[in-house]
C-alpha cells in the first residue's frame, strides 16, 4: 500500500512539471517565412468565420491569394512603404458564435472581424466603441471601394449606416461584380421524355443526346427534346404546368417501383423566410416583404399564403410532397435530401449548378441517363383568387452582389492604420477581382512559384485564355480542368473566398467554366432573369435598424416565425385545412396577436429613409 | 436481518459537538485541517464563484458590448418574458414528464442490471458482460441520436421489429403524440448509461459480505427473497445517496440529446425549457442573452429546492443525509 | 481469522449446492436461465449499435449512402477509405497525444482537491456545513460560459495547455461524493490513527484513503471519462493553437469539415464513411483500455471492503 502511494506521488510530481513544460511551448507556431519582414505595428489580425478545409491549408495565411497580397508593399503612415503581416483567428465550426462573443466580452478582439455571427448590430458596436468610424478612411485612402461604390448605388445606400443623422461607413462588405447563381429549381426532363405525353397531340415526346464525347459516352451538353408544356412553351410557367408534371412523375415512380422517391419536397417548416414557391402566389414572401411600390408588407396570414397553403395542402394529399419533409430539419435549402437526389429517385428540387444535365449520372440504377432541367418558380393559375394569380414573383432567393460584412475595430488604432485601409482597398481594386475571384493566372504563378499550386498541379494556374471573346469583346478564359474535377472544395481554396474583397469577372475578361454551353446559360437565366427580385430585404438591412428598432421587433420577431413553423406544417400535413375558413381564421388571429404590425411599421420606417 | 453498514454517521451524533465549542478553540484544533481545505477551496473560489456574477445576466437587458456591469438593470423582466411565452407552459411540463421518467425507469434500470448481473458467478463471463455493457456510454451524444435516427426512422431496424407487435410503421421520432418522444428519450438514456451506472451498485453489492448469503441460503431463503431482504438494504445508502443527488440535476441535465433530436413537428412533446430557451434567445435577430442566463437561472434555483426537499426527505425516511 | 474464513468458503461451497438440491431446482434453474438470457439480449443491445457502425466505417460509401437498416456486414466492396482520410494528417495522433495528456493531467489535479475537500469536509468542525453547502451550490449554480472565459483570461491561461487542465478538472458532485466515501470510513480506525499521532495527511493518505478508495476508482473513472469527451472548453480557450487540441474537438472538425461533400460535382464518397471511421478512431480505444481498468477497478473495490 504505501508503494502505490508513493507511485501515485511520483506520477504527480512528473504530470505538475509535464503541465509546467506544456504550457510553456503551447503559442501558435509562425508558418510562412515572409513574417520576418513585417513590423510588429504592421501585423494585423483578422477574425473570420471560417476558413478552408485542412485538407488544403490549415492556417488561411497560406491561401495563394492572401500570399500574393502579403509579398506587395504598401504605403503606411509618415508615407513610408511597409510590408504587413495577417494573423488570421478562426474559430471551430459550431462555436463561433460563443468565440465571438467571448472576444467582444473581454476585449479581446482582432483588428478585423467578419459580422456575420455578430451578436448586436454594428451600430451598437459602434457606440459602443469596438467598431471605428470607417468614414474617414474610406473617403482618403481606399478610392476602389469608393469607385465601386458609386458605380452601384444601390448598393451605396445601405453601405453606410444612420449615425445621428450622419451617414457613417461603419463597416465593409465582401462584393461581387457578377452574381452567378449556383443554386435554383431543378426537375428531370428525361422522365418527362419518357413517361409523358404532349398536350395538345397526346404523341409521346423524344429527346436524346445528339453529340458524342471524345470517349464514346453521350456529351449531356447537347440534349434536345420536343418537349411542350401545357402553356406552350419548352418550359414550365404556371402552377398547371407544375401539377402536369407531378402527374407524369408519379408514373415515372411507379413505373421504376421507387418506393421510397416523390415528385418534390418542401422546406420542414412549410416555408421558408427566403420565400421559394410562396412568392409564386401573389408575388411576396411569407414574412416581411416590400412590394413594388416599396410597400412593406406582412405575407404571414395574408389570402397569398392561404392560397400558396391549399395549393401544397392538395399537392401533399395527392401524395405528391414527400411524406417525410418536415423530419429534415438543420438542412439548407438547396440541399434538401440531397442523397435522395444524388440516387434519382426525385422529381423536382431546389439544387445546384451541378445537379444540371448529365451532372447526377453516376450509372446508377435511377440515374443513368438522368437529364436535369433548369427552371424558374412558378406563376399561380388555379389557387385563390384574381389576386393571388397570374402575379409574377418578386420576392426571390437569389445571390446578390453583396455579401458579408466587416468591421474594424478600435484595436486597430494601436497600429499603423493607413497601411491596413490601403491593404484593404487593395483588395477591391478592379484590375484584382478575377484574381480574387479565381485564383492565380499562369504568369502570377510563375512569378512566385506558390507550392500551394505546385502541390496540386495548377501550374498553368487557376484559369487559361480559351483565345476566345464574348458577346461583349471580354475575353474568356476557362477554369483548369483540375480544380473543375476535383471532389472537394479545391475551388474555393485557390482564390480569395473567405476575407472580405470584391471579386468576379470583370470588363476585361470573363471565367467560365468551358464545359458550359447555350443549354447551360439559357438554365442560367431562368434562374436569375426571369423574374426581378425587389420584394427582398439585403442583408445588410438588418444594421439600418437603429437600437430601439431593432429592439421592438426583435422580439416579434423571433415569436411569429416561431409560431409559424410550428403551424404552417399542420395546414400541409394535417389536420387543419387552409381551405376550412374556421382554421384560417384561427390561425390568422393568433398570429395577430404577436403584433406583427409593429415590424412592418418599423421597416416601413426604415424603407422610406433609405430612399 | 439487517444489515449494517456503517456509512454516514448520523448527523444528530455531531450536532451537540460543535455547539459546545467556540470558534476559537475549534480553529485552534482544526488549524492544520483548514489548511488541507485550501486547494481545493481556492480551485471552487477562482473557477465556479468569481465566474458566478454572470449571474447578474439573469436581472439585466445584457449586451455583449455593455458588458456585465454596463447592462441596463431590469428587473425581473426577462423572467417575465420567459413565463410569458407561448411555450413556456408546454416546454414546463415536458421537463417534468421528462425528469420523472429519468427519475423512475431511468433510475432504477441500473439497479435491475446490476442485480442481474450479480447473479452471475462466472468470473469471466461476468467480466465481459459489463465491458459490453459500458460501451455505449462512451459514444458521443452526435452520434448516439444519429445512431437512435437510423434505428428507429421508418425504415429503422426497431421500428421493424414494434411493426411485428402490430404498431404503424412510421418514423417515431416524427411522432408527436404523447409518450412516444418522452420514451424515446428515456430509453435511450438507459441504452446509454445503464451499463455504466450499474458500477456504483456493483461496487455496493460485493461490498456485502458472503456470510449475509450464506447464512441466508442456510435458513432456506430463495433468490428473490436474498436480493430484497440482503442486497437491498445494504446498498441501500448507496441508492439513496445517488436518488437524493439525481432528483437535484435531473431538471437541469439530461436534455442535450433533445436538442439533436427534435423537430417543429414534435416540439409539443419534445419541446424542453433549454431548447425552448436556445430558440427565444438565439434564434432570430439579436441574441438574448439575459432571458437565455434568466432561464438558466430559474431551473437552479428550482435544482436547488429540489435537492434540499429530497436530501430532508431522505433523513426522514433512511436517517441518512448526503450533507 | 483467517482459518475460520477459509473452512467458511468450503462450507459455503457445500451450503450452495445444498441449498440447491433442497429447493426445486428447476425454478432455479429456470430463473438462472432467464436471467441469462436478459443480460445476453442487453449485451446483445448495447453491442450491436457498434458493430452497425464498425460494419458502415468498411463499407463503400455510395452505397451505404442508399442502404437502410441494419448492417451486419460491410455494403457494397469494403475499404478503408474511410480511415485513410481520417489518418490524412497527423491531427488525429496528435489529438490523441493532447487527450492523454489533459486525461492525466485533470484526472490527478482534479484528485488532489476532491479528496482533500472530501476528507475535510468528512471531518466534524464548526465550518464543515457551509463549507459543504458552498461545494453544493457550484453544482447548481454557475457563472456561464463569458465570466469564465473572462476569469481565465486574466489568470493568462487561455491558449495554453493550463486552461484545459485545471479549470474543468472537477466538481461540487465529486467532492461530496469523496465526502460521503470518507464519511463510511469507521471512528474507531480514525481515532486509533489520531492517537497513533498521526496528523492529518498522515491519516488520509495513509489510513482513510485506501478504505475509500472503492468510490474513489469510480470518480476517476468518472473524471477520465469527462476528459476524454470533452470538446468544448478546448473549443473556446485554444481556438487557434491547433497543436493543443484534444482529439474530440478534431473530430468535431473533421466532421463539419466533411459534412458537405455532396454539394461537389463529383462527390467523393469516401467523406460520408469518415463520420463512421472516426466513432472507431475515437471509442476504440477506451473499449480496448476497459478491462484492464476493470481489474483495478475490482481491485481498488476489494481492497476497500476490507475492514476492520
Amino acid at each position: 500500500m504505501l508503494k502505490w502511494r508513493k507511485k501515485i506521488a511520483v506520477i504527480l510530481v512528473c504530470l505538475m512539471c509535464l503541465t509546467a513544460a506544456g504550457c510553456g511551448g503551447s503559442n501558435t507556431d509562425d508558418s510562412s517565412g515572409s513574417a520576418e519582414k513585417a513590423a510588429e505595428n504592421t501585423t494585423y489580425s483578422i477574425w473570420i468565420a471560417k476558413g478552408e478545409s485542412s485538407d488544403y491549408y490549415s492556417d488561411y495565411k497560406d491561401n495563394p491569394v492572401i500570399q500574393k497580397y502579403l509579398r506587395d508593399t504598401y504605403i503606411g503612415k509618415d508615407e513610408k512603404e511597409v510590408k504587413i503581416d495577417l494573423e488570421f483567428l478562426i474559430p471551430v465550426a459550431g462555436s463561433e458564435k460563443d468565440n465571438f462573443n467571448s472576444m467582444i466580452a473581454t476585449g479581446d478582439y482582432a483588428d478585423v472581424m467578419g459580422l456575420t455571427v455578430a451578436g448586436s448590430s454594428v451600430l451598437d458596436l459602434y457606440k459602443e466603441g469596438i467598431a471605428m468610424d470607417l468614414t474617414g478612411y474610406v473617403e482618403q485612402y481606399m478610392p476602389n471601394y469608393k469607385n465601386f461604390l458609386e458605380k452601384n448605388p444601390e448598393l451605396a445606400l445601405t453601405a453606410t449606416v444612420l449615425v445621428d443623422g450622419e451617414k457613417k461607413y461603419l463597416q465593409l462588405f465582401d462584393y461581387t461584380l457578377e452574381v452567378d447563381d449556383f443554386q435554383g429549381l431543378c426537375y428531370r426532363r428525361d422522365w418527362i421524355v419518357k413517361y409523358g405525353k404532349n398536350p395538345v397531340t397526346g404523341e409521346p415526346f423524344s429527346g436524346e443526346c445528339t453529340e458524342k464525347n471524345e470517349d464514346g459516352t453521350w456529351n449531356t451538353n447537347t440534349w434536345v427534346d420536343n418537349v411542350v408544356f401545357p402553356n406552350g412553351g419548352t418550359d414550365p410557367v404556371y402552377i398547371s404546368d407544375w401539377e402536369w408534371m407531378f402527374g407524369i412523375f408519379e408514373t415515372a415512380l411507379a413505373d421504376l417501383d421507387i418506393r421510397d422517391g416523390y415528385c418534390m419536397t418542401i422546406y420542414p417548416s412549410g416555408f421558408n423566410n427566403v420565400g421559394v414557391l410562396n412568392s409564386s402566389f401573389g408575388g411576396g414572401g411569407p414574412l416581411w416583404y416590400k412590394d413594388k411600390d416599396n410597400k412593406v408588407a406582412f405575407g404571414g396570414n395574408n389570402d397569398e399564403m392561404r392560397a400558396y397553403l391549399q395549393c401544397v395542402n392538395t399537392w401533399y394529399q395527392n401524395g405528391w410532397i414527400d411524406k417525410a419533409f418536415p423530419e429534415h430539419t438543420g438542412q439548407l435549402l438547396w440541399r434538401l435530401d440531397e442523397g435522395k437526389i444524388r440516387q434519382g429517385k426525385v422529381g423536382l428540387w431546389h439544387g445546384m449548378s451541378n445537379h444540371l444535365f448529365g451532372g447526377l449520372d453516376m450509372g446508377d440504377e435511377y440515374t443513368k441517363d438522368i437529364m436535369v432541367f433548369a427552371c424558374a418558380y412558378p406563376i399561380n393559375d388555379i389557387y385563390g383568387g384574381p389576386e393571388q394569380q397570374y402575379k409574377e414573383p418578386y420576392f426571390l432567393y437569389r445571390q446578390s452582389q453583396e455579401g458579408p460584412s466587416y468591421m474594424v475595430t478600435t484595436k486597430a488604432l494601436e497600429k499603423d492604420t493607413i497601411a491596413l485601409f490601403r491593404f484593404l482597398d487593395s483588395l477591391y481594386a478592379e484590375e484584382n477581382a478575377i484574381l480574387n475571384g479565381f485564383g492565380l493566372s499562369k504568369e502570377e504563378y510563375e512569378e512566385c512559384q506558390d507550392p500551394f499550386y505546385t502541390k496540386w498541379g495548377l501550374t498553368e494556374g487557376a484559369y487559361y485564355d480559351s483565345g476566345l471573346k464574348d458577346e461583349t469583346g471580354r475575353t474568356i478564359y476557362y477554369i483548369d480542368p483540375i480544380i473543375l474535377n476535383e471532389s472537394g472544395a479545391l475551388n474555393t481554396a485557390v482564390r480569395l473566398n473567405r476575407l472580405l474583397n470584391l471579386a468576379g469577372s470583370t470588363s476585361a475578361g470573363v471565367v467560365i467554366d468551358p464545359s458550359l454551353t447555350d443549354q447551360y446559360r439559357h438554365a442560367k437565366n431562368l434562374w436569375e432573369k426571369t423574374y426581378e427580385n425587389t420584394g427582398m430585404f439585403p442583408v445588410s438591412f438588418d444594421s439600418q435598424l437603429s437600437s430601439a428598432q431593432a429592439k421592438d421587433t426583435s422580439a416579434v420577431r423571433t415569436n411569429v416565425e416561431e409560431f409559424m413553423q410550428k403551424n404552417l406544417v399542420t395546414f400541409i400535413k394535417g389536420p387543419k385545412d387552409p381551405y376550412n375558413d374556421s382554421d384560417w381564421q384561427a390561425y390568422c388571429n393568433a398570429i395577430n396577436k404577436y403584433n406583427p404590425d409593429k415590424v412592418t411599421q418599423v421597416f416601413q420606417e426604415v424603407v422610406d429613409m433609405l430612399k | 436481518m439487517k444489515a449494517k453498514t456503517g456509512k454516514g454517521t448520523s448527523a444528530e451524533k455531531v450536532k451537540p459537538y460543535i455547539h459546545k465549542v467556540t470558534w476559537r478553540q475549534d480553529f485552534t484544533r482544526n488549524k492544520a485541517l483548514y489548511f488541507v481545505m485550501l486547494p481545493c477551496l481556492i480551485y471552487f473560489i477562482i473557477f465556479n464563484y468569481i465566474p458566478m456574477f454572470g449571474i447578474l445576466m439573469a436581472f439585466e437587458d445584457f449586451s455583449v458590448t455593455k458588458g456585465f456591469f454596463g447592462s441596463k438593470w431590469v428587473g425581473f423582466d426577462n423572467f417575465r418574458t420567459l413565463f410569458t411565452g407561448e411555450a413556456f407552459l408546454t416546454a414546463l411540463r415536458n421537463t417534468v414528464c421528462m425528469a420523472l421518467l429519468n427519475l423512475t425507469i431511468g433510475f432504477v434500470m441500473p439497479i435491475v442490471f446490476a442485480f442481474l448481473i450479480s447473479e452471475i458467478r462466472t468470473k469471466k463471463f461476468k467480466r465481459s458482460l459489463q465491458t459490453v455493457s459500458y460501451m455505449p456510454y462512451f459514444i458521443a451524444a452526435v452520434v448516439v441520436v444519429q445512431l437512435v435516427k437510423e434505428f428507429i426512422g421508418t425504415d429503422g431496424a426497431i421500428t421493424a421489429v414494434l411493426t411485428l407487435f402490430g404498431l404503424p410503421k412510421q418514423n417515431w421520432l416524427a411522432n408527436p403524440n404523447i409518450p412516444v418522444f418522452w420514451l424515446i428519450n428515456c430509453l435511450t438514456d438507459v441504452w446509454q448509461g445503464m451499463g455504466y451506472g450499474s458500477i456504483m451498485y456493483v461496487a455496493a453489492m460485493s461490498q456485502v459480505s458472503g456470510d449475509y448469503h450464506e447464512a441466508a441460503v442456510l435458513d432456506g431463503a430463495n433468490r428473490w427473497q436474498r436480493v430484497t431482504k440482503i442486497t437491498l438494504p445494504c446498498i441501500m445508502p448507496t441508492i439513496i445517496m445517488l436518488f437524493t443527488l439525481r432528483i437535484g440535476l435531473v431538471f437541469v441535465t439530461g436534455f442535450d440529446k433533445v436538442l439533436l433530436m427534435y423537430m417543429p413537428t414534435t416540439y409539443v412533446t419534445s419541446d424542453v425549457l433549454s431548447t425552448y430557451t436556445y430558440r427565444m434567445a438565439f434564434g432570430v435577430g439579436t441574441p438574448n442573452y439575459g432571458l437565455s442566463a434568466a432561464s438558466g437561472l430559474f431551473q437552479s434555483v428550482v435544482g436547488m429546492a429540489l435537492l434540499l426537499i429530497s436530501n430532508k426527505l431522505s433523513k426522514k425516511v433512511t436517517d441518512k443525509t448526503v450533507f | 481469522m483467517k482459518a475460520k474464513m477459509n473452512t467458511t468458503k468450503r462450507e459455503t461451497g457445500n451450503l450452495r449446492n445444498a441449498g440447491m438440491v433442497e429447493n426445486p431446482s428447476l425454478i432455479e434453474r429456470i430463473v438462472h436461465a432467464i436471467i441469462i438470457a436478459v443480460l445476453l439480449l442487453i449485451a446483445f443491445c448495447s453491442f450491436i449499435p457498434l458493430w452497425h457502425v464498425l460494419m458502415a466505417s468498411f463499407s463503400d460509401g455510395k452505397v451505404l449512402l442508399a442502404h437502410e437498416g441494419l448492417l451486419w456486414s460491410p455494403v457494397g466492396k469494403a475499404s478503408l477509405a474511410g480511415y485513410r482520410n481520417v489518418f490524412k494528417d497527423a491531427s488525429i495522433l496528435s489529438g490523441y497525444a493532447n487527450t492523454l495528456i489533459y486525461v492525466v493531467g485533470a484526472t490527478s489535479i482534479g484528485m488532489v482537491v476532491n479528496i482533500t475537500g472530501g476528507y475535510v469536509l468528512s471531518r466534524e468542525s464548526k465550518l464543515r456545513i457551509p463549507l459543504t453547502l458552498m461545494i453544493m451550490l457550484t453544482v447548481l449554480f454557475g457563472g456561464g460560459l463569458i465570466p469564465t472565459y473572462m476569469v481565465i483570461r486574466k489568470l493568462g491561461m487561455t491558449g495554453t495547455r493550463l486552461s484545459l487542465l485545471i479549470p474543468g478538472c472537477t466538481n461540487g458532485m465529486f467532492v461530496i461524493m469523496m465526502m460521503n466515501a470518507f464519511r463510511g470510513v469507521p471512528e474507531s480506525t480514525v481515532e486509533s490513527a489520531r492517537i497513533d499521532g498521526a496528523g492529518h495527511l498522515r491519516t488520509l493518505f495513509h489510513i482513510m484513503l485506501p478504505q475509500a478508495m472503492s468510490l474513489g476508482t469510480v470518480i476517476i473513472l468518472n473524471t477520465v471519462i469527462m476528459q476524454w469527451n470533452s470538446w468544448f472548453n478546448a473549443s473556446i480557450y485554444v481556438t487557434n493553437n491547433k497543436n493543443l487540441w484534444p482529439l474530440q474537438l478534431w473530430i468535431k472538425q473533421i466532421l463539419a469539415e466533411n459534412e458537405s461533400f455532396l454539394i461537389n460535382a463529383n462527390p467523393d464518397y469516401s467523406r460520408y464513411l469518415v463520420q463512421y471511421a472516426l466513432i472507431i478512431v475515437a471509442t476504440l480505444p477506451i473499449l480496448i483500455a476497459l478491462p484492464f481498468f476493470q481489474e483495478k477497478l475490482e481491485k481498488g473495490i476489494i481492497g476497500g471492503a476490507v475492514k476492520e
